[in-house]
């Protein structure tokens, strides 16, 4: 192609001796053309990060660039000196991260952030440098730009933040901008507007954007041409109708496949008696110290809610809008500061610890952090018969049901004896799931517990806990940020925000007639929602 | 645990520093072997020069044998060294736990009292508690324990803060498991890397509190001290070096065989913190 800005071409990066295979990424070419955004997608370790780093020079020492060229202006990016690089780096080709909390220095108005880009490439004066500064920050939309440019970090949003990074990478003109999963720490309606934000730049600007994401949903919002990664190998490329509703490669069609689908499912009615009300909840928070005056933050204000027995309830909600605080009420990790929760007729708020011990069998929980909830000094084993050990079974019964456990949620009972660092973030989010079902609890509390997976872990997982469900007849609460997850799994959906319950219904009432804002909102934001209807 | 033992290993100071701290390890239990008799008498004429063919370090001005000395020293310091470190550890770890892991108005109390132990100089208590108890091996073992928990107290407290927020501990509590059964059964083998690096220097630090001690005559006058033998041939230390130099450098190699463990323990356990340079 004549008018590529970046040609990639047989890029090979090693890994050290003693990973998992030779090459992080392996024989990779692809092209970006001027005013084109191109998606690199993959899972965990596909080497797509890996890829983009490449390009900007930021290979960290170990993992060489052992064979192939990046040509950019008639330039081989591989072969250039630091120097070199320098001057090509933010000027030609910017960069923005993923975690927009620690990619601005904390200690340094943000505007005195973006004119240090221009002072580093020599730009202007300092003037002159603060009212480009200003002008940036109009064009990536902050609100009130000429106050924010003197503002700390501190006190922008997540998704404003974002937008400052932006700002920076945008300060030169750069004509490629590289984007490193810039939405995936944000909120999903803070996602759309960074989408729409930088789709206006690649059309108002012409830039070449290479957007690096693990999100089908994003892809199918934003691309222009899609390349898929694994194992460190592009295995397929193409435009992005050819690759979303006709994929060539297996892999493609699994990733594409463990999305979940916006499924309108009419509600499986259920007549049975609630097993978990919850009224009027609320949860306080006061902030201030010993001589500022107290102000109150409401986590969670007056939500009310019932689940009918083998009901699953999803509870969806941005963060912040108090889902997992009143989740943590109902298994009294936190303590409402009002209304009441009955499970099964009884009473559990107000109850001492130990009154509440006979009846926490009933209600497990299963967590999201596959690597934080999991003792890491514990043997698998032992982690999974400890709830039936504290309520008196005798150890080695327990771990006879351990290892049944195992084989129910789909791993060797031969792995009792292992750690959880032995395991990947899937595996242990079945072990966690094993811990929760070793009490045979009634209710079951699964706090975003496939948020932290890749799409096709994430899609087993999902039918394991729909498997369990059934089987075991539990009643489910689920809390999600992610509306596809909900609709997937849930006969019933519940919208929070800023602590109360907005809006609740079938999926099928929810994304069919939303009516309140806020979920109409929420469902516009779902990135890739135009390309629900065209999906096999 | 097989990389811990492979990186600690490669470590050539704390091989050395094992080493030696096997060799005083060795004098301890062996002393009646290796010296027999009685290290307070006299062993010789007073003052012999080192490098004696009876008495290789020499003899002292009432003709103790230094050797001897040093051999039977080593045991007073590693029961004080050991004994003070446990007491101290049982102390500290635990109102480090239970003020890190209940968190309120418990932490503050627990805190506020461990401060007050941190604003008194340390060595002026130990003084003052030794000369307060008759000294002996049992009250600079408590001495000292009582003025080196404090440490422990805030390293474990802030373990404990990192820690109890994490979902596992979450996990135990809707599990139904007891702040006891949490605390030691969860948190606590989670936080003892920094444990064991800190009771390694801990050791190092009770050795050279308790020759302080004996050094100022406040030790045990029943057992034989390397502080002890110190302060005693500090008067004499020109016309006979030997008498206050050998049992120093027991001292001085003892303390340093445990820093150098203490390091070679906490390189080990954290590696990534002396690779940042070449990554």
């Amino acid at each position: 192609m004549s008018d590529a800005l970046l040609t990639v071409d047989g890029l090979s990066v090693a890994l050290p001796r003693g990973g998992d295979r030779p090459h992080a990424v392996e024989d990779i070419s692809f092209t970006l053309a001027k005013g084109e955004i191109l998606c690199i997608v993959g899972e965990s370790g596909s080497g797509k990060s890996i890829s983009a780093s490449a390009i900007m020079g930021l290979l960290p020492k170990r993992l060489p660039a052992v064979k192939g060229s990046i040509t950019f202006g008639g330039h081989d990016l591989l072969k250039l000196s630091k120097e070199g690089m320098r001057a090509i780096r933010g000027k030609d080709i910017a960069m923005i991260f993923q975690e927009p909390m620690t990619a601005l220095n904390p200690i340094m108005p943000v505007g005195k952030q973006i004119a240090e880009v221009l002072e580093a490439h020599g730009e202007g004066n300092p003037a002159s440098r603060r009212v480009r500064a200003i002008e940036l920050l109009t064009e990536v939309g902050i609100p009130s730009p000429e106050q924010t440019v003197d503002a700390y970090p501190f006190r922008l949003s997540g998704g404003q933040r974002q937008r400052v990074m932006i700002a920076m990478a945008l300060a030169l003109k750069p004509s490629i901008l590289i984007c490193d999963e810039p939405t995936t720490a944000l909120d999903v309606t803070t996602q759309a507007q960074i989408l729409v934000l930088i789709r206006d730049l690649q059309q108002n600007q012409g830039t070449g954007i290479l957007f690096v994401t693990h999100d089908f949903g994003v892809v199918a919002e934003i691309a222009d041409r899609i390349a898929v990664m694994q194992h460190g190998k592009i295995v397929e490329l193409g435009t992005r109708d050819a690759v979303l509703d006709n994929p060539q490669h297996p892999y493609t069609r699994k990733l594409i496949d463990a999305v979940p689908r916006l499924a309108m499912r009419k509600k499986v009615t259920v007549n049975t008696p609630p097993l978990l009300q919850i009224d009027r909840v609320s949860k306080t928070y006061w902030r201030g110290g010993l001589f500022a005056k107290k102000t109150p933050v409401h986590a969670v204000k007056e939500a009310s809610l019932t689940l009918a027995r083998g009901e699953t309830l999803a509870l969806v909600g941005e963060s912040g809008s108090g889902k997992s605080t009143l989740a943590r009420c109902i298994v009294r990790l936190i303590e409402p500061t009002g209304g009441t929760i009955h499970v099964d007729g009884r009473e559990i708020t107000g109850i001492s610890q130990a009154e509440f011990k006979p009846l926490r069998r009933q209600i497990q929980m299963v967590f999201q952090d596959p690597f934080a909830s999991l003792n890491p000094r514990k043997r698998v084993g032992e982690i999974i018969a400890e709830g039936p050990v504290t309520h008196g079974m005798a150890r080695s019964e327990a771990m006879g049901k351990a290892k049944e456990l195992l084989a129910l949620v789909g791993l060797d009972p031969a792995s009792i004896s292992r750690f959880p660092h032995e395991f990947s973030g899937g595996q242990r989010q079945r072990i966690g799931l094993a811990r929760a079902l070793a009490l045979e609890p009634e209710l079951l509390i699964a706090d975003e517990p496939v948020s932290a997976l890749d799409v096709s872990v994430q899609a087993q997982v999902l039918k394991l806990i729909a498997d369990m469900k059934a089987r075991m007849n539990l009643t489910m609460l689920f809390i999600t940020h992610d509306l596809r997850v909900a609709s997937e799994i849930a006969d019933r959906i519940a919208v929070m925000r800023y602590g109360e319950i907005v809006e609740m219904g079938t999926p099928m009432a929810i994304f069919g007639s939303p009516q309140h804002a806020y979920t109409r909102a929420l469902i516009d934001a779902i990135p890739g929602v135009g390309w629900e209807g065209t999906r096999r | 645990m097989s990389g811990f033992w492979k990186r600690f290993a490669s470590n050539k100071g704390a091989v050395i520093g094992c080493f030696i701290f096997a060799v005083v390890v060795l004098l301890a239990i062996f002393a009646p072997l290796i010296a027999p008799g009685d290290p307070w008498r006299m062993a010789g004429p007073p003052r012999t020069d080192a490098f004696d063919p009876e008495h290789w370090m020499g003899t002292d001005m009432l003709g103790r044998d230094v050797w001897a000395t040093i051999v039977h020293g080593a045991r007073v310091s590693l029961i004080v060294g050991g004994g003070a470190t446990l007491a101290a550890l049982l102390i500290g770890v635990t109102l480090g736990a239970v003020a890190g892991y209940c968190g309120g108005w418990i932490d503050d109390v627990l805190m506020r009292f461990t401060e007050f132990f941190q604003s008194i100089p340390s060595f002026i208590l130990a003084l003052l508690i030794v000369a307060i108890f008759q000294p002996s091996v049992g009250s600079i073992v408590t001495a000292v324990a009582i003025v080196s928990w404090p440490p422990v107290a805030r390293v474990v407290r802030a373990e404990f803060l990192s820690l109890r927020s994490r979902e596992f501990v979450q996990a135990a509590v809707v599990l139904g498991q007891g702040t006891t059964q949490i605390i030691f059964g969860q948190i606590l083998p989670n936080a003892l890397s920094p444990i064991v690096v800190l009771s390694s220097f801990m050791v190092a630090t009770a050795i050279l509190l308790e020759a302080a001690l004996s050094f100022l005559g406040l030790g045990d006058p029943n057992v034989m001290s390397w502080g002890f033998m110190i302060g005693s041939g500090r008067s004499t230390i020109r016309i006979a070096w030997w008498t206050s130099v050998f049992p120093g450098v027991a001292l001085f190699l003892t303390v340093l065989s445990l820093n150098l463990i203490g390091e070679g323990i906490s390189d080990a356990l954290n590696p990534r913190l002396h690779d940042r340079g070449e990554a």
